[in-house]
């Protein structure tokens, strides 16, 4: 499988604060990947600098085989982008700020234009200054979209969507481009969502990406347990590398990331647990502990 | 290509309503810059500096406008993410303004132009023939523009259609002064109803300016109330409009050559070299007129406008007083503060001024010949009128011509005053001498204070220093037409009852002169000796007037003007 993004030891500083350390992070052709990270991790940035808004201080960037740096119109040309923050022009129509984007994108598709339209429920005469949040929103992601782009990257494109609308970006959009083969990179922080559309996450903290995989690889590795210790082998060392979440005088709950059933074994014939219980635990659950993780090392 | 069309079609689309406004406002400010600062319309400023000056403010601002407008508004990023590199970004931003920039200096030229036919001395002529064929359809695109750009920026029903309404007004008042021949208070009352229409519709532009939210790419602040540029270009450019309403509209004088005029007085310099016209023309509203002075230059025919300027007029014959002796010409300038001003010929520069208390009123105030003095007319106790003449030339020269019964009449220290049908004279010692007797005698004094003429109605006397009382000329019409600017002093009197008979009276004597031709309306004596003769026809209510220069015999040398039929 190709990668349509590729990262090599990227960093990048705003003045003296370092938001990317080091990141490597590839994008496999063909998945909807979600990004996922604490504030202030990066994710933005990185979404910026593959989207050639920002020039990475070290690294190597590829994106759909370009460099940013070298070819920005190019890249431009062939990504979808939509940032966080939709600045249009307010005193154009949704089909004023069609027609103007059209004569830049030599793979405009009006019939997808419409198809989206109508699927948003946008009436091409509403001006952009009377549109909601979550409609300028769709209107971005309608405009992002019409030129067919291989790769589309999205930031926070679900912030101001009602819940109607969000299935429609995932039935009618994200699906349809997973059918037909693009990429597509999401930054958001509602990991339902996330749950919901991907079928890859990327976890990004303090500058680079610690975690990247398939969302069920992750959570079959991953293994909240309940132990009951006995007293008198208090103080207990458990095995692996777990995140204690709860400790009491003979009890403790703990959090693996690199769950296994060799793991769970061990864990069975340690002497000093009485008992353990497999508790239910979500992505978020695995991003949280992640996190602590990368925190704590 | 499509893509710069594309970027230019935003740039028109996000500064179209400041274009409308530049190029609706740009005939005010030009024409309010005018009447506040520069009173004179052909000051040649208006086309070197202000012209430039305003032209060069609409650039500097519509580009800071373009280059501004997509931070302040955050579209900036938008367009940032465009396939496109930064230059051509920012060359179409420029390139929009190289294209709107002559489209703005073309409405200026329209607008100056229609100030000038509304305002101008030609408006009577030229209103018909000229606004409707050539700028009716400028009006009602103006009009159709103002409307269409109020009813786009502002979507909002009332401003619109009141600001819209108020310039189509205007437009109809402007169009419909062709037929009605209304003067150009109409004229100005359409100005100021299309002004008006315009500071609407900017106040409302402005207001809504600022009462949007914008984002602040300094503070990424976001929803802050703040004046944005484009409000501050519409004040900026909407200020003259304000003044417009404000400062009084200053009525065009200058008479340009070849324009029909009436030939009022001609004057020649001291030195001959040149000619001053005193023309005027009735304005094409009641109760006015246009008037000018004329610099005719003897040798090469050209005339150089001196507009608002008149003549100073003599007062009774007595002095010639046109000319100062130092050879520049006396005027009074006809401003909005009369004052008397000395003009160099040879620039047409106003090398100073004196201020006027009041309108001059010729009959009751009385110049000294080189203009240093000014006497108003004094009333005695008893009501009489008492005028007095200061000589500068010497400061001992005064005569004094009164009203009262006897009229003393003084010179060179002594005095003249009239006994019933006897001239007398009174000598500083208080000797009384009948001088001449058995007339109703007027005084006539030469400029330099040498020559005394004394007329009454059918004799002519004159006085030379102390020789007194020799008759002339009899009998006759003798109607005084001159002094000599220069040299030795000569009056030149025409005979009332011979037409061309003429005589010229000085030291030595008396001349007589017939000069040929006829409809001769003033003759006045040039230094060589010769004449510049003023000669008007009048067939019904249509004059013709011709300005010959004439040699001592009374020949025609040169046509120096002729009236245009």
């Amino acid at each position: 499988m190709n990668d349509v993004i590729q990262v090599r030891g990227l960093e990048l500083a705003y003045g003296k604060e370092e938001v990317l350390s080091g990141l490597d992070f590839d994008l496999p052709a063909g998945s909807v990947t979600g990004l996922l990270g604490p504030n202030g991790a990066g994710k933005s940035t990185l979404l910026r600098v593959l989207a050639t808004e920002l020039r990475p201080d070290a690294g190597t960037v590829s994106v759909l085989g370009l460099d940013p740096r070298r070819n920005a119109r190019a890249v431009r040309r062939a990504i979808g982008w939509v940032p966080d923050r939709v600045d249009l022009p307010r005193w154009m129509s949704i089909d004023d700020h069609m027609r103007f984007l059209r004569p830049f994108y030599p793979t405009w598709d009006k019939a997808e234009v419409a198809r989206l339209l109508e699927l948003f429920e946008l009436d091409p005469r509403a001006r952009i200054a009377d549109l909601s949040k979550g409609q300028r929103m769709l209107e971005a992601l309608v405009a992002a979209l019409a030129h067919s782009p291989r790769l589309l990257l999205l930031d926070e494109p679900f912030s101001g969507l009602d819940p109607f609308a969000r299935r429609r970006v995932f039935d009618g959009v994200l699906d349809h481009l997973r059918d037909a083969g693009k990429s597509v990179l999401v930054v958001s922080h509602s990991i339902n969502d996330l749950e919901r559309c991907c079928d890859r996450v990327a976890l990004l903290s303090e500058g680079r990406i610690t975690t990247c995989e398939d969302i069920e690889g992750l959570q079959r590795r991953s293994a909240r347990v309940a132990v009951s210790l006995d007293p008198d082998a208090v103080p207990w060392s458990p095995p692996g590398e777990p995140i204690i979440e709860e400790t009491g005088a003979d009890t403790a709950t703990l959090f693996y990331l690199d769950w296994s059933d060799a793991l769970a074994a061990e864990l069975a014939n340690d002497r000093a647990v009485r008992d353990l219980d497999l508790l239910s635990r979500d992505l978020e659950d695995v991003l949280v502990a992640s996190v602590a993780r990368e925190r704590t090392a | 290509m499509r893509r710069t069309a594309a970027l230019l079609w935003k740039e028109w689309r996000d500064h179209r309503a400041l274009v409308f406004l530049f190029a609706l406002l740009a005939p005010f400010a030009v024409w309010a810059t005018q009447a506040a600062w520069i009173e004179d319309p052909a000051d040649p400023m208006i086309g070197s500096v202000i012209l430039p000056a305003i032209a060069v403010l609409f650039a500097a601002v519509l580009t800071a406008e373009a280059l501004c407008a997509d931070f302040a508004s955050g579209a900036a990023d938008a367009l940032g993410r465009l396939p496109v590199s930064p230059r051509t970004l920012f060359g179409t931003k420029l390139a929009f303004v190289a294209l709107v920039f002559p489209a703005l200096l073309v409405w200026i030229t329209f607008g100056e132009h229609l100030r000038r036919i509304a305002f101008g001395h030609d408006v009577e002529l030229l209103w018909g023939e000229v606004l409707l064929s050539r700028f009716i359809w400028l009006i009602g695109a103006t009009a159709t523009m103002a409307v269409a750009a109020c009813a786009s920026l502002l979507r909002r029903g009332f401003p619109a259609v009141l600001a819209g309404s108020l310039m189509v007004l205007g437009s109809l008042v402007l169009v419909s002064r062709a037929n009605d021949g209304a003067g150009p208070t109409w004229v100005q009352a359409a100005l100021e109803t299309w002004g008006l229409g315009l500071v609407l519709g900017t106040a409302s532009v402005a207001f809504l300016c600022t009462a949007v939210g914008a984002y602040s790419p300094w503070t990424k602040a976001r929803d802050a109330r703040r004046i944005a540029t484009g409000a501050l270009c519409f004040c900026i450019v909407g200020l003259p409009a304000f003044a417009t309403g404000l400062v009084r509209y200053r009525s065009d004088t200058s008479l340009q050559p070849g324009d029909p005029v009436t030939v009022q007085r001609s004057a020649p310099s001291p030195d001959g070299r040149y000619v001053a016209l005193q023309v005027g023309r009735s304005a094409p509203w009641p109760g006015a007129t246009l008037e000018a002075v004329w610099l005719l230059h003897v040798k090469t025919h050209e005339i150089r406008v001196l507009p608002g300027m008149q003549l100073c007029m003599p007062v009774w014959h007595a002095m010639d007083s046109t000319w100062s002796r130092a050879g520049e010409l006396v005027c009074i300038d006809k401003g909005d503060e009369p004052c008397i001003a000395w003009i160099e010929p040879t620039t047409g520069t106003v090398v100073r001024t004196r201020e006027l208390v009041d309108w001059p009123k010729f009959l009751d105030d009385v110049y000294s010949p080189a203009w240093c003095e000014i006497e108003t007319g004094e009333r005695a106790e008893d009501g009489a009128r008492e005028y007095s003449l200061h000589w500068p030339k010497t400061g001992q020269h005064r005569t004094v011509h009164s009203w009262r019964r006897p009229h003393p009449t003084r010179r060179s220290g002594e005095a003249f005053y009239l006994d019933d049908r006897d001239l007398m004279r009174c000598t500083p010692e208080g000797t009384v001498e009948r001088v001449l007797s058995g007339g109703e005698f007027r005084p006539v004094v030469a400029p330099d204070g040498s020559l005394a003429l004394f007329r009454d109605e059918d004799r002519l006397w004159h006085v030379v220093e102390t020789r007194t009382g020799t008759d002339v000329l009899d009998p006759g019409d003798w109607g005084l037409f001159g002094w000599t600017s220069r040299g030795r002093s000569a009056g030149v009197f025409q005979n009332r009852s011979k037409e061309g008979e003429f005589a010229i009276v000085g030291e030595l004597g008396v001349r007589n002169l017939v000069i040929p031709g006829d409809r001769l309306y003033e003759l006045n004596p040039t230094p060589d000796g010769g004449f510049v003769a003023h000669r008007e026809w009048r067939e019904g209510d249509d004059r013709d007037y011709r300005i010959e220069r004439l040699d001592a015999s009374g020949r025609v040398l040169e046509v120096l003007y002729e009236n245009p039929r």
